[in-house]
């Protein structure tokens, strides 16, 4: 039953801000009565605590959808970011070439040359109260 | 002409607004450089001198505060961005940002220790160099 909803959730593109408040726009007539028995209190609860046990907690178990929020994830219930220490390599494939393709155009090359020079003058006139303070310190 | 009388006063209005430079031409815009002082000459000068010697010695003690808060602010900025983000470039920058503010931090902490505020700074400086200059020459001549 989930599965099928699911894939009309995504057949939906055009009612997919609102599907949240109208959970029966898209169903077809003849699964009214599932919904009514799985979106009672009762089930939803029990359900959601079982996926919270196994992955991630949801906020939004109290919503009337809480049905449709049940389906896991394409991921899974693994975390979005992994930590990696600094020390072994970010990745140990080939990337896709990005700065070699792109055909460099005004826009993007004033904001990269206005970026640099302005760390450049930033640091060239921060340079010269910290050469005055520490110049007497150091100087003999 | 009027137009280079005006143009000899708007070199001289930045001439005095740029004259705190004069105090480096002493020491870097010399003909000849003097010879390199170590830390045993400045030791001399500080037995010497019962005005400016104690000065001097404060305004080295006070690069020690420097140093120190400039370790303490790099290890910490840099700690942080290691700990919150992955990114080499950035961690680097934090270091190098807290060493900066580690560093200013910890001159004014020697500021207020030493009473450095009470004391002319440069004014102790070019008495060290006026006192190398001419144990120098003496020395030559």
């Amino acid at each position: 039953v989930l599965m099928i909803l699911v894939l009309l959730c995504a057949g939906m593109d055009k009612y997919h801000s609102s599907t949240r408040f109208a959970p029966l726009r898209d169903a077809p007539f003849a699964l009214r009565g599932a919904f009514g028995t799985s979106n009672s209190s009762f089930n939803n609860m029990d359900g959601l605590r079982h996926s919270s046990s196994i992955g991630q907690a949801r906020s939004y178990t109290s919503s009337p959808l809480g049905a449709l929020r049940q389906k896991m994830p394409p991921s899974g219930n693994r975390s979005l970011h992994t930590s990696r220490p600094l020390s072994t390599p970010v990745a140990n494939r080939p990337l896709s070439p990005h700065l070699p393709l792109k055909k460099p155009q005004l826009s993007a090359t004033f904001s990269i040359s206005h970026r640099i020079f302005g760390a450049a003058l930033g640091a060239a006139i921060i340079s010269i109260p910290l050469a005055t303070r520490f110049g007497v310190m150091f100087e003999v | 002409m009027g137009i280079g009388e005006h143009f000899e006063g708007v070199k001289q209005h930045w001439a005095r607004n740029f004259a705190f430079l004069d105090y480096f031409k002493k020491v870097y815009g010399r003909d000849q450089p003097l010879p390199k002082w170590s830390d045993a000459d400045v030791e001399e000068f500080i037995a010497s001198d019962p005005v400016y010697g104690p000065q001097l010695k404060a305004l080295r003690e006070s690069r020690k505060f420097a140093l120190g808060g400039a370790l303490a602010g790099a290890a910490h900025l840099g700690g942080v961005a290691f700990k919150y983000s992955k990114s080499p470039h950035g961690v680097v920058l934090a270091t190098g940002f807290g060493a900066l503010t580690g560093a200013v931090l910890g001159s004014e902490v020697a500021e207020h220790w030493y009473e450095l505020y009470k004391m002319d700074k440069q004014g102790a400086n070019l008495r060290f160099i006026y006192w190398w200059e001419d144990k120098v020459s003496g020395v030559l001549l």
